[in-house]
């Protein structure tokens, strides 16, 4: 008898955190329509940025714009993007064993994300500036972000800015990237829009004016668009945890209900035995 | 014809042939016809018409820049709303709030007051979109 209700209470806790693992599930759709909507619309716009800055660049005159040129301090600046909340299967996890496998040495590092927040502070990394991932729009946090890059940057307190996130490539697959953001490198750019170097460009005002005012744009678009890549893939590795761990779940009670009917059956088919002995012992 | 693109962070907004089209650029408003020679330009807040079918369009736009090809015209900007999207009330809304926040200049940091300018300037661009034609 123990064994059965042991049994039956399980099957009902099972239960119960099916519905909450089917709710979150839910929930998680929604917003993951929503923001990989987001980072798919606004891809056209940074790669069409890309390929403007890359004309822009072969006929710019001047050399050395503080975000192109090289400079050789040793140290970098990492940021890292991360979920706030975990229960998303290996998002997280894997944004730092990237990490570790990389083995950035001499790094800063900015946190978006409690998630990056608390694994840069466990492993011990000079952490510069850390922020929750919704604590203000998007579009803030990059300009927030793209300005301490900036400011590193042309002081000369960093020789490179990277950032890694997950690239959302599908709702199952997401791939940690690395990127590097400055000094912005351009070249490999140019390769890739080698097929329509239109030879004859005019500028409007100077090729030099919209390079400066095109390069922080750029660098703005890019974070910006690694924040809504990232959204998107948290959201969408969180419903593909939350909708396996609802049929994991189902799968469970399947069997634990199994296992409950053949153990009553079996306390039934004693008693009926202790019945039918005890009367054949009268007789 | 000529292949027009406009795109916004959010998404994109036209892309379709059209006979020609009118941007805002800093220098000055310009109309680009078919075959025009490449051309890379930045945008200020303004108007992009475009013709298609003899049919004039009117774009509200906010800052970007545009790429001109043989045949295509790309343009990127952080605002376009065609006229019957623009709310009126919203925006005459979204200007005060910026009139406001640039009385406040002491107050604001840099970016800040330049954000503010910006949405300024959006918001009066918007706002000629749509009372165009009243005036007539």
């Amino acid at each position: 008898m123990a064994q059965i209700r042991e049994i039956k209470k399980r099957i009902k806790s099972i239960q119960s955190t099916k519905r909450v693992t089917h709710a979150m599930e839910l929930v998680e759709a929604a917003k993951m329509r929503k923001s990989q909507l987001a980072a798919t619309s606004s891809r056209p716009y940074s790669n069409t940025l890309h390929e403007i800055l890359s004309h822009v660049k072969t006929k710019s005159q001047k050399k050395g714009h503080p975000l192109l040129a090289e400079n050789k301090t040793e140290k970098q600046l990492l940021i890292v993007i991360a979920a706030d909340r975990g229960l998303a299967g290996g998002l997280n996890i894997n944004i730092f064993r990237e990490i570790l496998r990389l083995e950035i040495k001499n790094a800063s590092v900015i946190t978006v994300g409690k998630k990056a927040t608390e694994f840069a502070v466990k492993t011990q990394k000079d952490l510069v500036a850390s922020y929750r991932s919704d604590e203000k729009g998007t579009l803030d946090l990059a300009r927030d972000l793209s300005k301490m890059a900036t400011d590193a940057y042309t002081k000369k307190e960093v020789g490179k800015v990277t950032i890694i996130y997950q690239h959302f490539e599908s709702t199952i697959k997401q791939t940690p990237t690395l990127i590097q953001l400055l000094p912005i490198d351009i070249a490999k750019h140019i390769e890739t829009q080698n097929g329509n170097g239109s030879s004859e460009l005019l500028f409007e005002p100077t090729a030099d004016q919209i390079l400066e005012t095109i390069l922080p744009h750029h660098l703005l678009t890019q974070i910006y668009q690694v924040l809504l890549e990232a959204k998107a893939s948290e959201h969408s590795a969180r419903m593909v945890a939350m909708k396996n761990a609802t049929e994991a779940a189902g799968d469970l009670v399947e069997d634990l209900t199994l296992t409950y009917n053949q153990a009553r059956q079996e306390a039934i088919t004693k008693e009926l035995l202790d019945i039918t002995t005890a009367q054949k012992a009268f007789e | 014809m000529l292949h027009l693109q406009i795109i916004t962070p959010e998404k994109t907004v036209f892309d379709d042939e059209v006979n020609q089209v009118s941007l805002p650029t800093t220098t000055g408003q310009i109309t680009v016809l078919p075959h025009h020679i490449g051309l890379v330009t930045s945008l200020q807040p303004g108007a992009i018409i475009y013709l298609k079918h003899q049919k004039e369009t009117h774009l509200a736009s906010g800052y970007g820049f545009a790429q001109v090809g043989e045949d295509n015209v790309k343009v990127l900007v952080d605002l376009a709303a065609p006229e019957e999207e623009l709310e009126e009330k919203e925006i005459e809304a979204a200007k005060r709030a910026a009139e406001e926040a640039l009385k406040q200049k002491h107050t604001l940091s840099e970016e800040e007051y330049a954000v503010a300018a910006a949405n300024l300037e959006k918001a009066l661009a918007q706002l000629k979109v749509k009372r165009r034609h009243r005036r007539v």
